[in-house]
C-alpha cells in the first residue's frame, strides 16, 4: 500500500512536470506554432507511393498554382470591360500582388499566348518546327502544290506577321507559331488580355501572391482588398461581373470556416460541460477538476501534433474541439463514484482503476484506427485525439486522488434517475421482447438494404459553393488544364522523354478532333524533340525542286534555294526560355538518369473519356487520375475500417470475457444494436456511408462499451447511470456540434456518432442485469 | 476704338490665340470628319483592284489584279484573277482562302481569336471606316481640296508586331491603300471602277454562306 502510494506520487510529480514543461513550451513558442496552423487542402491528401515522380508533379503544380490569382472582369461591351479591368487594377495597385502578363508586359510573357512569344527566339530553328497539320500536308503535297502554296503566300494581300516570306516561303514556321497560341484563348487588345465568350467580353488580370496561399494574414488582407474592389466595381460598372479563381481564396474561406467551427464546437462543448457538471455535482471543486483534466488533455494533444507535424491543419483543431465531450468522461466517472461515498479516496481509486483503464482503451483504440489510414490529415486527427484523451485521463488518474474532496453530496436528481432506471424497459426472455426484436430486425434489414457508400474525395473539402462555381467558370473561360488528371511520363533522357510526349500527343489528337477533349498542354509542343525536328527537315527536302522554281520566278539569288544547315533546338536552349507553360510541366531530371514530365488535358468532361485515356499507358507513360485514385483509396480504407470494426466486435468480447464472463453479451448487445440501427437509419435517410462514418461507428462501439462497463461496474447504481447519462450527453453535445461542420466528412462523423452514441446510451440500460441475477 | 485695338498688340495676340485654340485641339477630330464627309458611305461596294506587293529583300514587285466586294454585315470577298485565281473571304468568324475549287486555308476565330481583330481592321480599311480605325490606331494626315491622306499606326504594341502602318488616300472613293507589316512587306492596292449599292444580289449573298 505504502509503496503504491509512493510510486503513484512519483508518477504524479513526473506528470505535473511534463505538463508544466508542455505549457511553458507552448506558451513561449505560441507565435511559432500558431504560424504553423493552416488550412492547406492538399495536406489532407495522401501521398502516392506508387509514383515517386507524382509527388514532384503535385509539388510543381501546387507550387506554381498556389500563388496564382486570376480575376476575370466581363461586360457585354469590350471597352467597358477594359475600363472595368483598369479600375480593378488601379484599386489593387498598392497591394502586395504582382501582376503577370496583362499590361505589365504581354510580349515577354508566355501566359499571354504563344503568338506573342518572341518569334525571334525560335527563328534560327525554324526549319525543324512544323505544326501537325503541315506535317500531314507535306506527306501528300506535290512539288507543284508546294510552289502554288508559296506563291499564294507571296501574293496574299493581308499577310501579317514578323517573319518575311523569304525566310518562311511555305508558311510552316508561321503556322507553327500560330499553333502555340492555342495555349490560351486570351489575346492582347487595347492593353488588356481579353477574350470573347458567349457574347461577353472578359478581361483577365493575372496576379501572383507575394507569399503562401495558406498564410492566414495574407489571406485576410487579400480578401479585404478584393471585397473592396468588387464593391467599387459594382458601383462604377453595374453591368460588369467579376470572377475570381485562386487557391488563396479557397484557403481563406476554409480558414474562416474552420475558425468559426472551432469556436462553435469548442465553446459549445465547454459550456455544456461546465453547465451540466455544475448542475449535477454542484461543486466548484468539481468544475476546477474538470477544467484541469481538459487543459491537460489539450496540452498533451497540442504538444504531440506540433512536435510530430510540420504543419497542423485547422480541421484537426476543429475535430479536436469535439473531443472535449469524450475527455470529460473520465472526470465524470470518478465524480460519480464519489457521490455520497464515504470510503477512503485511495481505496475507491484502487477499485476504480481497472474500469478507468478499460474505458481509456476502447476509444483510444478506435481513434488509433484512424492513424492507420495514409491520409496525413486523418493521422494528425488520430494523434491529437489519442494524446488528448490520454492527457485528460492521466491527470484524472494522477491528480484526482489528491485533489478530490472526501465526498461529493448526492444530488437530488440522482434519486430521480434511479427511479427512472427502475421504469426503464429491461430485456426479458419473453415472447413480447422477441417480437419487438423481430420488428427491429426487419427495420434494420430494410435500412441496410438501402445503404449506399460514397467515397468521393470532395467529402474532405468544405469548398464554399459560390467560390467553387466561380473557380470552375474561370477555368472554363480561360480553358486552363485541370491538374487532377494527367499523364505522367518518364524516360532515361530529355530527348527520349520528348519523343514519348510526342507519341502520346499523336494518340490524343483524334480525341481532340472528336471533341472529347479540348486540347492538351505539354512541353514538347514548345520544344519538339530533336528526332521530330530532324524528321521535319528531312520531310522538307522534297521541296527542293519547288524552291528552285520559286527562286527563278521571284528572281532570287541562287543560293536561296540551297539547303542550309541550321541548328537544332536543344532541350537546354528550349527550357531556358521564360515560358511558364513549358517549364511547369517539365519536371526534369528527378533522379540521376531519370527524367519526368507531365501532359495535362483541357476540357476533360466525361468519365468514359477518362477511362479511354487510362488505356494510353505504355512504357514510361502512366495515367494519373487523382480524383479517382483518392476516391479508390478512401474506398479501400473504408473497407479496411469496416474490417477493423468487425474484428473489434469479435475481439473485444473475447478480451472482456475474463472480467465479465457470461455477462459479456450485456455489454455488446446494446452497442451492436445501436450500430446496426444507426446504419439502418442512414439507409432510410439516404445518408451515404463513408470512411469517417465507419470510424464514428468504431467510436460508438468504444463508448457504448464504456457505458456498459460503467453500468456493470457498479451494478446499475443510480449514480453510475447519472455518470453515463452525463457523459453521453456531453459526448453528444460535442458530436452534435461537429455534425454542424461544413466539411462533409466531419459532418458524417458527427452525425453517425451522435446517432450511434444516443442509441447505445438508450439501449444500454435495457440490457442491465435484473435485480435477481446480480452477481 | 479701332486704334486702341491695333495699338495693343498683346491683346490682339491673346484674341488670336483664343480663336485658334479650338482649332488646334480639334484638328485631328476634324480631319477624320473631313475624310468621312468626303467618302461615299455605302452598305455594298464593288470594284476592281491592282495590287503591288513589295516583299522585304525581294526586288521583283508582285503585281496581281482582281475584283473585290465589301458588304456591311457580311464581310469581304477578295478575288484575285491574275496571275492566278485565288478567292479570299473574310467574314466575322473566319478567313477562308480557296483557289475557286478547293480550300487552301481556313482560319477560325473560335480557334484563333486574332482572326476577329484582323478581319475587323481589314473590313474597316476596305470600307473606309476611318472612325473605327481611329479607335485602335493613332493617325495623322491631311485633307486638301478633294484629296485626303491618312496614315494609321497601331497604338497597341502587340498589334504593332503584325502591322506597322496603314496608309489610305482618296477623294470620294478610296483610291489606294498601303499596308506595311512588321516584316517590312508593303502591299499597295489601287482601286478602280468602284460602284455602290444598297444590297447584295442573291448570287453574292450565296457566296457569303
Amino acid at each position: 500500500m505504502e509503496s503504491h502510494v509512493r510510486r503513484h506520487r512519483l508518477l504524479a510529480c513526473f506528470w505535473l512536470l511534463l505538463l508544466l514543461l508542455a505549457a511553458l513550451f507552448l506558451f513561449f513558442e505560441r507565435a511559432a506554432w500558431s504560424a504553423r496552423v493552416d488550412a492547406d487542402l492538399l495536406a489532407l491528401l495522401p501521398e502516392d507511393e506508387r509514383h515517386p515522380a507524382l509527388k514532384m508533379a503535385q509539388k510543381a503544380i501546387s507550387a506554381q498554382g498556389e500563388r496564382q490569382l486570376a480575376l476575370l472582369v466581363s461586360a457585354p461591351d469590350a471597352s467597358r470591360a477594359r475600363q472595368a479591368a483598369r479600375m480593378l487594377r488601379a484599386s489593387l495597385a498598392d497591394s502586395a500582388l504582382t501582376e503577370q502578363g496583362g499590361a505589365a508586359g504581354i510580349a515577354d510573357d508566355a501566359a499571354a499566348g504563344g503568338a506573342w512569344l518572341p518569334a525571334d527566339f525560335y527563328f534560327p530553328y525554324r526549319q525543324g518546327l512544323m505544326s501537325a497539320a503541315d506535317r500531314e500536308w507535306l506527306l501528300f503535297a506535290t512539288p507543284e502544290e508546294a510552289r502554288e502554296r508559296a506563291l499564294a503566300l507571296a501574293y496574299a494581300p493581308f499577310a501579317s506577321g514578323s517573319v518575311s516570306w523569304l525566310d518562311d516561303p511555305f508558311g510552316f514556321f508561321g503556322n507553327w507559331l500560330q499553333s502555340l497560341a492555342e495555349a490560351t484563348p486570351l489575346r492582347p487588345s487595347g492593353g488588356e488580355l481579353m477574350l470573347e465568350r458567349d457574347g461577353r467580353f472578359h478581361a483577365a488580370l493575372l496576379y501572383a501572391l507575394p507569399g503562401s496561399a495558406f498564410d492566414a494574414q495574407l489571406q485576410e488582407a487579400l480578401m479585404a482588398r478584393l471585397d473592396a474592389a468588387r464593391q467599387m466595381l459594382q458601383q462604377e460598372f453595374p453591368e460588369a461581373r467579376l470572377l475570381r479563381a485562386g487557391v488563396a481564396l479557397h484557403a481563406a474561406a476554409a480558414t474562416r470556416q474552420a475558425r468559426e467551427e472551432m469556436r462553435l464546437i469548442g465553446m459549445g462543448s465547454l459550456l455544456a460541460c461546465f453547465l451540466l457538471v455544475g448542475l449535477v455535482f454542484q461543486s466548484a471543486r468539481a468544475l476546477k477538476l474538470v477544467l484541469l483534466s481538459l487543459v491537460s488533455g489539450a496540452l498533451v494533444a497540442f504538444l504531440a501534433v506540433f512536435s510530430l507535424f510540420a504543419r497542423v491543419h485547422l480541421l484537426t483543431l476543429v475535430f479536436g474541439a469535439s473531443l472535449i465531450g469524450v475527455a470529460v468522461d473520465y472526470a465524470i466517472l470518478v465524480f460519480a463514484q464519489h457521490l455520497g461515498n464515504t470510503e477512503p479516496v485511495w481505496e475507491r481509486f484502487r477499485r476504480l482503476l481497472p474500469t478507468l483503464c478499460m474505458v481509456l482503451l476502447a476509444p483510444a483504440l478506435a481513434y488509433l484506427a484512424l492513424a492507420l489510414t495514409p491520409f496525413p490529415g486523418l493521422k494528425q486527427m488520430a494523434i491529437f485525439a489519442v494524446c488528448g484523451i490520454f492527457g485528460a485521463w492521466m491527470s484524472v488518474v494522477c491528480f484526482y486522488p489528491y485533489l478530490l474532496p472526501q465526498t461529493l453530496p448526492l444530488p437530488r436528481n440522482a434519486h430521480w434517475m434511479g427511479r427512472l432506471l427502475d421504469h426503464w424497459p429491461r430485456w426479458q426472455n419473453s415472447g413480447k421482447a422477441w417480437g419487438l426484436m423481430f420488428v427491429l430486425a426487419v427495420f434494420i434489414l430494410g435500412g441496410l438494404l438501402q445503404l449506399r457508400a460514397n467515397d468521393d474525395i470532395r467529402s474532405l473539402f468544405a469548398g464554399d459553393p459560390g467560390l467553387m462555381a466561380e473557380q470552375g467558370e474561370v477555368l472554363r473561360v480561360l480553358q486552363l488544364p485541370s491538374p487532377a488528371q494527367m499523364f505522367l511520363l518518364s524516360a532515361e533522357s530529355a530527348e527520349q522523354l520528348l519523343q514519348r510526349e510526342e507519341n502520346l500527343i499523336e494518340q490524343l489528337r483524334p480525341l481532340v478532333a472528336a471533341g472529347k477533349i479540348d486540347g492538351f498542354e505539354a512541353t514538347s509542343r514548345w520544344l519538339p524533340s530533336q528526332a521530330r525536328q530532324k524528321e521535319n527537315r528531312a520531310g522538307q527536302e522534297k521541296l527542293a525542286a519547288s524552291r528552285k522554281a520559286l527562286a527563278r520566278e521571284m528572281e532570287l539569288a541562287k543560293d536561296w534555294a540551297e539547303k542550309t544547315d541550321a541548328p537544332l533546338l536543344t532541350p537546354e536552349a528550349g527550357l531556358s526560355l521564360p515560358m511558364r507553360q513549358a517549364a511547369a510541366l517539365w519536371l526534369g531530371e528527378t533522379h540521376p538518369g531519370k527524367y519526368a514530365s507531365m501532359v495535362l488535358l483541357k476540357g476533360l468532361r466525361e468519365k468514359e473519356t477518362a477511362a479511354a485515356l487510362a488505356q494510353f499507358t505504355g512504357e514510361g507513360i502512366s495515367w494519373i487520375d487523382q480524383t479517382r485514385d483518392i476516391s479508390d483509396l478512401m474506398q479501400r480504407y473504408r473497407r479496411l475500417l469496416t474490417q477493423t470494426l468487425l474484428a473489434a466486435c469479435l475481439l473485444l468480447p473475447l478480451l472482456l470475457y475474463p472480467f465479465f464472463r457470461r455477462e459479456v453479451w450485456r455489454l455488446f448487445a446494446p452497442v451492436l444494436l445501436a450500430g446496426l440501427t444507426t446504419l439502418a437509419v442512414m439507409g432510410y435517410l439516404d445518408v451515404p456511408v463513408q470512411m469517417l462514418s465507419i470510424l464514428a461507428l468504431l467510436l460508438t462501439l468504444g463508448m457504448g462499451v464504456d457505458y456498459a462497463i460503467f453500468l456493470a461496474a457498479r451494478q446499475t447504481h443510480a449514480h453510475t447511470l447519472l455518470a453515463t447519462t452525463l457523459a453521453a450527453t456531453l459526448t453528444l453535445a460535442s458530436f452534435g456540434l461537429l455534425a454542424l461542420s461544413a466539411t462533409p466528412a466531419l459532418r458524417a462523423l458527427g452525425l453517425t456518432a451522435t446517432l450511434g452514441v444516443t442509441l447505445s446510451w438508450l439501449l444500454t440500460p435495457v440490457f442491465r442485469r435484473g435485480a435477481g441475477n446480480q452477481r | 476704338m479701332k486704334n486702341s485695338f491695333i495699338a495693343v498688340p498683346g491683346r490682339r495676340a491673346v484674341l488670336l490665340l483664343l480663336l485658334a485654340l479650338p482649332a488646334l485641339c480639334c484638328a485631328a477630330e476634324n480631319l477624320l470628319e473631313e475624310v468621312r464627309s468626303r467618302l461615299t458611305s455605302s452598305p455594298v461596294i464593288r470594284g476592281e483592284f491592282q495590287q503591288t506587293r513589295k516583299l522585304a529583300q525581294i526586288k521583283k514587285p508582285l503585281v496581281s489584279h482582281g475584283r473585290f466586294l465589301v458588304a456591311r454585315n457580311y464581310g469581304v470577298l477578295w478575288e484575285n484573277t491574275r496571275p492566278f485565281t485565288q478567292i479570299t473571304r473574310l467574314t466575322h468568324g473566319e478567313i477562308l482562302q480557296t483557289d475557286g475549287k478547293k480550300t487552301l486555308m481556313k482560319l477560325d476565330a473560335s480557334k484563333e481569336p486574332v482572326v476577329k481583330i484582323v478581319n475587323g481592321i481589314l473590313f474597316s480599311v476596305l470600307s473606309g471606316d476611318v472612325a473605327a480605325l481611329a479607335q485602335t490606331f493613332d493617325y495623322h494626315g491631311k485633307a486638301e481640296g478633294k484629296n485626303w491622306q491618312l496614315e494609321f499606326t497601331p497604338r497597341d504594341k502587340n498589334l504593332a508586331q503584325m502591322i506597322r502602318a496603314l496608309r489610305l488616300a482618296g477623294e470620294r472613293d478610296i483610291a489606294s491603300v498601303e499596308m506595311e507589316n512588321a516584316a517590312g512587306d508593303v502591299t499597295r492596292i489601287e482601286f478602280r471602277a468602284q460602284t455602290y449599292a444598297r444590297e447584295l444580289s442573291a448570287d453574292e449573298q450565296k457566296r457569303f454562306e
